[in-house]
């Protein structure tokens, strides 16, 4: 890992791929159903593996990682007490009353908790109850901690978005929820690449936009412990269904010490994931069309996560991209290469300007 | 019949990267001879092309211009963020890159705009004069931005320098112009 080619990376664990809800196309294809769990001892493993590895950061996410109450705490608490950053995803099924939601984070708080990030939309809302969100909003902001909700994004919402941010605005004071609480729309993502889904115009990926679209953010940068003890580098929506991305094993170890390192060199001797880092889903999906005129790609995928999957798992776009994966390879170096040096003049040129006056930042 | 993997795996991977790039870095000519022979990259890497490989216009178009490139001019275009205004550039923004890669300045062309509206180049012309609306996000988007003091620029003529995000945003942007151009036109 002596490079600076990835500049972060953080642990993201998944206790268990159980959750209470059952979704139509979760991303993690988790359910009541599915109970496959790692060990608390694997957990906090799993978050010293990681800080021997430079990791400062750890996600705790599932399945409902609220289901292992216990075990979440012990773990938040441990990664804290190594220095580490911890963040909950969680769809707020332990909200279910105003004292309760306010006790959850007191504790949550105490074990050194620092982001919490809920979920719903038309498909959360099957399940949990919107009341759980702002009783768990009101009591992460008004406690002080950064706040995120996510809101699937689809063309035509079940649930009344304004009347859900009016609902919100009440929770805190106006100033602490601007300060500490973010209202975030994603697109919700059919698992399947060849389901396309409705969502509003403007944002599918086209040929009139997709040269803006950036790598990916979370390949090599979120390193993924899974609830079957299975490491990812990514924690994409349906990652667990892509072999290629399946790089090591927390439970099945053998002697190895240390798993996440391991996973994490072997990750980064696959430069087909830092393509998809450095120049992202959709282009390369673009680019395998114009290899081949005959894969159609626009106006299909809002989340890219979805036109990764077209990639890995579209035998057409996964055969042509392999064809001419050296041709690939050779245009990801150089336009690299490229920006390397665009980089360095621009901060030169910043470097001298800024050198000059820099008494006129305010 | 087994199933092929989707990899590129490289001993060394990142790390021999990153040296290939540290080599070019200061080296004009080195990073000019990649553009004419993109094969030697791969052979950098200690991989033997299996047949002849090409690469796209962009990155080289980008890398033969860089010099003409008046990074001051950029800037001059930062304002600072708002609570309305996901994204701070204004329509001049980045003009000097646009005109050293395609040959004119889309903030005096105007005009030109219409014309080419359905042709790839321009779309990329259109990128810059709708700069506030909200970038990329696949992954979602957040509908407030905290105003960062590295954002806060001077309201009269003082100068207005880039900080470490906007820098990271003109090379965003530079990938975008050199793909646009590359890949699409």
């Amino acid at each position: 890992m002596k490079h600076d080619l990835i500049t972060h990376r953080n642990l993201t664990l998944m206790l268990t791929y159980r959750c209470n809800a059952q979704c139509a196309e979760c991303g993690t294809f988790s359910s009541p159903h599915d109970k496959s769990e790692i060990t608390l001892e694997t957990g906090l493993s799993s978050i010293d593996w990681a800080k021997e590895c430079g990791l400062n950061q750890v996600v705790f996410t599932g399945g409902e990682p609220s289901l292992r109450w216990d075990d979440l705490v012990t773990c938040i608490r441990h990664a804290t007490s190594l220095g580490m950053h911890t963040r909950v995803v969680s769809n707020a099924q332990w909200a279910t009353s105003a004292e309760k939601a306010e006790k959850g984070i007191r504790e949550l708080i105490d074990a050194g908790l620092k982001e919490i990030n809920y979920s719903t939309g038309d498909e959360h809302v099957r399940f949990i109850p919107l009341e759980n969100i702002i009783f768990a909003v009101g009591a992460a902001v008004n406690a002080g901690m950064s706040t995120a909700l996510m809101f699937e994004l689809r063309a035509k919402s079940r649930v009344d978005e304004a009347d859900l941010i009016a609902r919100l605005e009440k929770v805190a004071p106006p100033e602490l929820m601007k300060e500490k609480f973010n209202f975030i729309r994603s697109p919700w993502m059919p698992i399947r690449h060849d389901n396309i889904a409705e969502y509003q115009e403007g944002i599918y990926a086209n040929k009139k936009n997709v040269a803006r679209r950036t790598g990916c953010e979370s390949i090599l940068s979120n390193y993924v412990v899974q609830g079957s003890g299975k490491i990812a580098p990514c924690c994409g929506l349906g990652m667990r269904t892509v072999p290629e991305l399946q790089i090591g094993d927390a439970v099945n170890r053998g002697n190895d010490k240390n798993p996440l390192a391991t996973a994490i060199k072997e990750a980064e001797r696959d430069l087909f994931l830092y393509a998809l880092h450095k120049i992202g889903p959709e282009k390369i999906v673009a680019w395998a069309a114009q290899k081949d005129p005959s894969i159609q790609w626009e106006n299909m995928y809002a989340h890219r996560c979805q036109a990764c999957m077209r990639i890995y798992r579209d035998p057409k776009v996964k055969q042509v991209i392999i064809d001419n994966i050296q041709e690939l390879m050779a245009e990801m170096l150089y336009g690299g290469m490229v920006l390397k040096q665009f980089e360095r003049m621009a901060d030169q040129a910043i470097g001298e300007k800024s050198a000059e006056k820099v008494t006129h930042y305010v | 019949m087994k199933k092929q993997k989707l990899t590129f795996k490289v001993d060394g991977g990142l790390e021999k990267v990153s040296a290939l790039y540290a080599a070019a870095q200061n080296n004009k000519q080195a990073v000019e001879n990649y553009g004419q022979n993109p094969a030697s990259l791969l052979q950098a890497l200690s991989v033997e092309p299996s047949r002849e490989i090409r690469i796209s216009e962009g990155y080289k178009k980008l890398a033969s211009t860089m010099d003409t490139i008046n990074f001051g001019k950029w800037h001059d275009t930062f304002e600072p963020r708002t609570e309305t205004t996901s994204y701070t550039l204004q329509q001049k923004a980045f003009t000097s890159l646009w005109y050293a890669v395609n040959g004119y300045d889309p903030a005096l062309q105007a005009g030109k705009m219409g014309d080419d509206f359905e042709q790839a180049n321009a779309v990329v012309v259109v990128v810059t004069f709708t700069m506030t609306v909200t970038m990329a996000s696949t992954n979602g988007y957040s509908d407030k931005f905290k105003e960062i003091p590295a954002y806060r620029t001077p309201t009269q003529d003082g100068p207005k320098f880039a900080g470490k995000e906007e820098l990271a945003y003109m090379s965003r942007y530079a990938q975008t112009v050199a793909e646009q151009i590359g890949w699409f036109s």
